[in-house]
């Protein structure tokens, strides 16, 4: 019953650990030095992502315990789709740290025991501006510190993901990205189609960005280069800031639909963007390449988004059909579920 | 302030700048042959009282426009005022057709309720300062979009040709046949000249919200190794937006509206 639902994505953490200002940049564009000013949050708040699928973020803060929960409490929680999300400030004295370590174990060890599927993320939070032997060895530190505490509270098979974030640049959109993308069932699909038509393509990277919070649910299989994503983020920026002055919209509206668009940069790379739906919107970045072979790329381009728009319906008709199949085997059960639906 | 239209400042970097000493002169490249050159006077009481009695030929002899900022943090705007004085007196001697602009700064320090009360409050206490001169007054914030809009004003009503390119930008619009072009300098980005082809004396659209777009993804490709774009082309259901380089020193953007047009 309870994998149904929507998947979630719990953000915990001490207080003044960032979570509510990862949320800020995500959602709301945010501009980072402002959420210096921040007051700690009160009370639990959610944000909805609403793209080809939709995934809740949970911002619980810091002043709530998880661990005393009640167990019908905890399996609401806890259980079904849920990705769990642990802010640890790494900036901070060694006593926070070390607390920030506990909670951390003691949240996982009580949310393992109730759902052993539950996806559980570290962010290793507010390394800004450190060389990149400084934030390896932080993490090292980190992984072993969380892996012993784990140790005492005999949390064998408790697995743990490490990111390493900042939101003064764009990790913290790469290390969420690829959060949500354990939480999207067809992201196989979409990353062996982007893959292929790098390659038929020639293209450098090609990204598939929710428009609404610039996190891509699918990238080709090649290595990431942060530039270029942050980019790809800045060049949506711009093209949501000159869209907007003639009072129109990238999102949420049948024009934008078929939107696309192109820029040139001096180095000879190119942006180009095409949108897939209202929501989301294919990046593909490529060097300079001759004449004849434009087209081609064009060609590609419009095959990709028709295979992806295939792929997203494909999904949707999925789910009338089990919907459909479930209510004709339970039609007393139908109408609560239509209104919930 | 002049560092982030000028010199490709972003707007917290400015923290870093020390206070300017002495006069500062840089000179700015618009459209070809037009060069501008800006002296950046130090706020200093001492600067300042050289530049009344000593330097006071050579700082204000032949001067085109004079731009006196305002700190509106400040508390004694009184004695802000006086210096205004000898500054409006000086260069009525030494320049007489010199323009003047007033821009109130930091707004962004003002609460955002009363900020529309203080503006109208400080202009009027400029205006009748100013001795019946013409003035015009804007108020600014580096952290907003209205740093843009008093500049592009400024560079406006300081080009000679101005008209020439407003009616150029007029023949291109009506010969290519699209609804808006707008002229930007290359550098900052500001807006030279716009033209609506709908559109009345009224209602004219504001740039400064595109200037401020396109400075912002500038600013983040310089901090990404490349230096600059050479051409955007934006493509909605029937809508066409095209940026792109047009001289050494300008940046075209065109604009069509027109649904039947979009092949």
């Amino acid at each position: 019953m309870v994998s149904n639902h929507v998947p979630r994505l719990l953000l915990l953490g001490l207080k003044r650990s960032g979570k509510t200002s990862i949320l800020d940049i995500v959602f709301r564009q945010g501009n980072p030095e402002q959420t210096l000013h921040f007051d700690g949050s009160l009370r639990v708040e959610r944000f909805q992502l609403e793209s080809i699928c939709n995934i809740t973020f949970v911002d619980v803060p810091g002043s709530l315990d998880l661990t005393d929960l009640s167990d019908e409490d905890a399996e609401l929680i806890f259980g079904g789709n849920v990705s769990i999300v642990f802010v640890i400030d790494a900036m901070t004295s060694e006593r926070l740290k070390t607390m920030s370590v506990m909670k951390l174990c003691a949240v996982a060890k009580r949310a393992f025991a109730i759902n052993p599927n539950v996806n559980f993320e570290v962010l290793i939070h507010k390394l800004d501006s450190q060389t990149i032997q400084f934030k390896t060895q932080i993490q090292r530190m980190f992984e072993r510190h969380i892996q012993d505490e784990a140790y005492d509270l005999r949390l064998y098979n408790a697995i743990f993901s490490y990111h390493v974030t900042s939101i003064f640049n764009c990790s913290i959109q790469i290390a969420l990205s690829k959060i949500i993308q354990k939480l999207v069932p067809q992201v196989d699909t979409f990353e062996s189609l982007l893959s292929s038509f790098v390659e038929k393509s020639d293209s450098h990277q090609v990204y598939l960005m929710d428009l609404g919070s610039r996190l891509f649910f699918a990238k080709d299989s090649g290595p990431l280069d942060p530039d270029i994503y942050e980019l790809t983020i800045n060049f949506f920026d711009l093209m949501e800031g000159l869209v907007e002055q003639q009072h129109r919209q990238l999102r949420n509206d049948p024009d934008a639909a078929v939107a696309t668009a192109v820029v040139e940069l001096d180095d000879n790379l190119y942006i180009s963007y095409a949108a897939v739906n209202t929501q989301v919107g294919i990046m593909n970045v490529f060097r300079n390449t001759p004449l004849n072979r434009s087209s081609v790329i064009e060609y590609n381009l419009r095959s990709l988004r028709k295979s992806l728009q295939e792929a997203l319906t494909y999904q949707e008709q999925q789910q009338l059909v089990q919907l459909h199949r479930f209510r004709q085997r339970y039609p007393d059960l139908s109408l609560s579920l239509a209104t919930e639906s | 302030m002049r560092s982030i239209i000028f010199s490709h400042y972003s707007p917290t970097e400015t923290r870093r700048l020390g206070p300017t000493l002495d006069v500062e002169h840089s000179t700015v490249r618009v459209l070809g042959n037009l060069q501008l050159t800006l002296w950046d006077c130090g706020g200093q009481e001492a600067f300042m009282h050289n530049f009344f009695s000593t330097q006071r030929e050579y700082i204000f002899k032949s001067v085109e426009m004079l731009i006196f900022v305002f700190d509106m943090e400040i508390r004694d705007f009184s004695s802000e005022l006086s210096y205004f004085e000898s500054c409006l007196d000086a260069i009525q001697v030494q320049s007489k057709d010199a323009k003047v602009v007033c821009l109130l700064h930091k707004m962004d320090l003002v609460a955002s309720d009363v900020r529309q009360s203080v503006v109208e409050e400080k202009t009027a206490e400029l205006m009748r300062r100013a001795n019946g001169l013409r003035i015009e007054v804007y108020s600014t914030s580096i952290f907003e979009d209205s740093l843009y809009r008093a500049w592009s004003h400024i560079m406006n009503s300081i080009m000679p040709n101005i008209d020439t390119i407003r009616d150029h930008l007029q023949k291109f619009c009506e010969v290519a046949d699209v609804s808006q072009v707008v002229l930007f300098e290359k550098s900052s980005f500001l807006s030279i000249a716009g033209y609506h082809l709908n559109a009345t004396e009224e209602d004219v659209v504001p740039y400064d919200k595109l200037s401020s777009a396109l400075k912002r993804f500038n600013l983040a490709l310089n901090n990404n190794r490349t230096t600059s774009f050479k051409l955007v082309r934006l493509r909605l259901n029937g809508f066409i937006l095209i940026i792109t380089n047009f001289t050494k020193n300008t940046v075209l953007m065109a604009v069509d509206n027109n649904p039947n047009m979009s092949k």
